[in-house]
């Protein structure tokens, strides 16, 4: 999936530098404001078929929330550290780290604000995904099961959900799917307050 | 802003309602995944001619490049940290902490 992303990406640039009318530089963020809809309403769709969420919640109790809020709060200190390190504004690092992995919605959102910012938005989380996928048996391993939710972030109740459960176990792959729900809730949240406040 | 949060909410939410009360077709619901892959492309497509058409972004992919990795590892690396630490302190099932527990 990362590697199919990253060809349609590169042909996006390629067409762009290449062909690109500058009519549609101009719609393109009304475009993107559509398929963002659509891609939200599916995503929604998608949740609404799995019944057992708030029952898998229940069961496992509220302690499992620290994964979600470490998670969050890691990102946060992470991007406020970055802000730092490149002299950029901290709304627009903390917009950027609130992405938590999803890529396409935390970029399509600060890219009206700012592309420059969008693009490292998009480039960080999709190299976060992939980073995640490699260092998750490692984490298992050697830290813990429960940090590999906290790599992962947001992809931990989709594409990094089967990675987390091979590593870890049921209980575990419970918590990623339910962490990783209310970090992507998070996301859409978060990365519009931040970009508010650039 | 307010305003995009609550869009995004209501989308979601209505996308859920629909959703669990089966009132989206059955041939929809198989075909879930290739719409989302679909739409998902699209989208990268755009921003990908938006970054192509954008002349500074294009004059500093390669400081982007940097950045951006070093965004990656910065934020995974405080959240596993931030989760280790709270969970050696709340959660103490061995099963469900796995790893170096102490």
């Amino acid at each position: 999936m990362t590697k199919k992303i990253l060809i349609v990406l590169v042909l996006g640039i390629l067409s762009g530098l290449l062909f690109m009318p500058e009519v549609f530089y101009e719609n393109s963020g009304f475009l993107m404001d559509i398929g963002l809809c659509l891609l939200l309403f599916f995503v929604g769709i998608d949740l609404g078929s799995n019944k057992d969420i708030f029952k898998n919640l229940k069961n496992v109790g509220f302690k499992i929330l620290i994964v979600p809020i470490g998670t969050i709060l890691g990102s946060l200190l992470g991007g406020i550290v970055c802000s730092f390190i490149f002299n950029i504004n901290i709304f627009g690092a903390l917009a950027i780290a609130s992405g938590l992995s999803w890529y396409t919605l935390s970029a399509i959102i600060i890219t009206p604000i700012s592309s420059e910012l969008g693009t490292v938005a998009f480039l960080s989380n999709v190299f976060r995904e992939v980073m995640a996928f490699v260092a998750i048996p490692i984490i298992a391993k050697r830290i813990g099961y429960l940090e590999t939710i906290a790599a992962g972030a947001a992809i931990s109740m989709d594409t990094g959900l089967p990675m987390v459960t091979k590593n870890t176990n049921q209980e575990v792959a419970v918590i990623s799917f339910i962490s990783g729900l209310i970090l992507s809730l998070s996301v859409t949240v978060l990365v519009p307050i931040f970009v508010g406040l650039i | 802003m307010v305003f995009r949060v609550l869009l995004y909410f209501g989308i979601l939410t209505v996308g859920w309602l629909l959703s669990s009360r089966g009132a989206i077709h059955e041939n929809i619901m198989k075909k879930i995944s290739i719409i989302q892959t679909v739409i998902l492309f699209g989208l990268i497509y755009i921003m990908g001619v938006n970054i192509g058409m954008d002349e500074q972004i294009i004059s500093s992919i390669g400081q982007i490049g940097i950045m951006a990795a070093v965004f990656a590892l910065t934020t995974a690396s405080l959240s596993i940290l931030f989760v280790y630490f709270a969970r050696k302190r709340l959660i103490t099932d061995k099963n469900i902490t796995g790893g170096k527990n102490d």
